[in-house]
């Protein structure tokens, strides 16, 4: 099999977030415009500066789990297994072998997903209340290698299974090396993409006192921006071997073209336009993309003062002239910042955006900025067909992941 | 005649009449291992009752929880800890008896 021709479907799509517990539930509510950022209602507030996050509200854990099973899953592999159970369903309703997938050649790659909410309340027992004893799935529950654990599990995915670390660029990492497996022949078919759900008093308070928290909304690319807010969630997606999925008639949301990363060598926290250009230009190589075929662009677009005006820098830098004529937008003005699910939730609105012809805007937008001179879709959804399109990911540590998609023409 | 005199005379069967302690720490085996009750015979290796070593920690954890102890490892021999239904039941019967003789010290070691 000659490996240079391997093409990569995106076959299943599954996503739990802020605005619905399922895909089309989201997508409606990124469409309209809807914001998922809200009192906090989850967890106790009272001691958090910032009040406010994107959280998945109404989450009957007991509802997807039975009991014997429950123990053993924190909040962040619940969530995986819901969005990743919806991904299956909709790509392989009938499992792997009558889809013509040999298990050993299926992975499970997904964004790290560290059980916050585990590691915050076994401390909470043992520190707060004093406590000398935890819970015995204490240490199976945190891992971050988890939620890509119960998805190999659930879906006996016996090829590669492991978790990508890197910050809010995770599951864009998982994404894209899925992606590179199946281009290269390595493999067939991966369950790929993130969750997080590290939503607790204890987090929140570091994310609090690196004062980056807006105290109210996520307003990127809008001169008054104040902050990111940090919000939970996952989504998952099926990767497949392009013709394999055309042959077995598979309903093919979009294709994967391309993947660049880079790190910035630079600062922890600041980021670095260069850097972040340098993985946008890898993704368009990767792809065979000239700058002038990408139509619209995911940012990543926190609504920190520093990211978005070094985000169109890097855009600048990349696309020049054409720099004018691209949509791009945040959902994270929606959906708040996911962290280790956020790249994974941005590329399925990418996708989706690619399949109908329609862009979800960045809300809360009120003021230009002169130092983000871009069109971010301010406030409305925009019909406009999309041939190609990239979803950014800089994170925390200087790490640069971005995505290239083409809509299936 | 105290409760491990009449395990240890006793081995092959439950001894609910002796000592209700048993009867409860068999009712959390079998819950949390999902053994028919009926099978979890003192005599019994764990091993041939087909209960996984998570499922065995899963059910120590429930019946400190429950009496309110601290179960410690079996010192030295992890391999052969709870090799037996009884060895479980010995052992928890015999940290809730010495947590009796020294009942005025169990809260101050935080138990």
């Amino acid at each position: 099999m000659n490996n240079v021709a391997r093409r990569v479907a995106i076959t299943g799509l599954g996503a739990i977030a802020a605005l619905g517990h399922d895909v089309p539930t989201l997508w409606r509510a990124l469409q309209a415009g809807e914001c998922g950022i809200r009192p906090i209602a989850n967890i106790a507030s009272a001691r958090l500066n910032a009040k406010n996050a994107a959280e998945v509200i109404g989450f009957d854990a007991s509802a997807h789990f039975d009991a014997r099973r429950l123990p053993m899953l924190d909040r962040t592999s619940q969530l995986a297994l819901v969005a990743a159970r919806e991904a299956m369903r909709g790509a392989l309703p009938n499992g792997l072998a009558v889809a013509g997938y040999v298990p050993q050649r299926c992975g499970a790659i997904l964004g790290a997903g560290i059980g916050i909410e585990t590691f915050d309340s076994a401390y909470q027992t043992l520190y707060g209340e004093g406590s000398n004893r935890l819970h015995p799935l204490t240490v199976p529950r945190i891992m971050p290698n988890a939620p890509a654990s119960h998805v190999s599990i659930e879906f006996g995915l016996r090829g590669p299974c492991f978790a990508t670390a890197s910050a809010c660029a995770s599951s864009t990492h998982a994404l894209g090396l899925s992606f590179q497996m199946i281009r290269s022949g390595m493999l067939d078919m991966v369950v790929s993409g993130g969750s997080d759900a590290s939503i607790t008093v204890g987090f929140m308070k570091g994310w609090d006192a690196l004062r980056v928290l807006s105290p109210d909304a996520c307003r990127p690319f809008s001169k008054d921006r104040t902050g990111l807010v940090i919000g939970e969630g996952a989504a998952i997606f099926v990767l497949e071997e392009w013709q394999h999925a055309i042959e077995r008639g598979a309903t093919i949301h979009g294709e994967m073209v391309g993947f660049g990363m880079s790190a910035d060598a630079a600062d922890m926290t600041a980021p670095d336009a260069a850097g972040a250009a340098q993985a946008i230009e890898a993704a368009l190589t990767d792809a065979s993309l000239r700058p002038e075929q990408v139509d619209y662009i995911n940012a990543h677009g926190t609504g920190t003062r520093l990211n978005d005006r070094t985000e169109t820098a890097a855009l600048m830098q990349v696309f020049g002239a054409h720099t004018q004529r691209l949509a791009v937008s945040s959902t994270k003005s929606m959906l708040g910042h996911c962290l280790n699910a956020g790249g994974a939730l941005e590329a399925l609105a990418t996708v989706l955006s690619l399949r109908d012809g329609v862009i979800a805007p960045t809300i809360g937008f009120r003021e230009a900025d002169p130092e983000c001179a871009i069109d971010c879709v301010p406030n409305q959804a925009r019909v406009m067909p999309i041939a190609a399109a990239l979803s950014n990911s800089f994170a925390f540590g200087g790490l640069n992941a971005v995505l290239a998609l083409r809509s299936v023409a | 005649m105290s409760a491990l005199d009449v395990l240890a005379d006793n081995a092959g069967a439950p001894h609910a009449d002796e000592d209700p302690r048993v009867n409860t720490i068999l009712d959390i085996v079998a819950k949390e291992t999902r053994i028919e009750r009926a099978n979890l015979r003192l005599d019994v290796r764990t091993d041939d009752l087909g209960i996984a070593s998570l499922d065995l920690t899963m059910a120590v954890f429930e019946i400190e929880s429950h009496f309110k102890i601290e179960i410690p490892m079996v010192a030295g021999d992890t391999d052969a800890e709870f090799v037996t239904v009884g060895a479980l039941v010995h052992h928890v019967i015999s940290v809730l008896d010495r947590g009796a003789q020294n009942a005025p010290g169990a809260a101050a070691a935080g138990i």
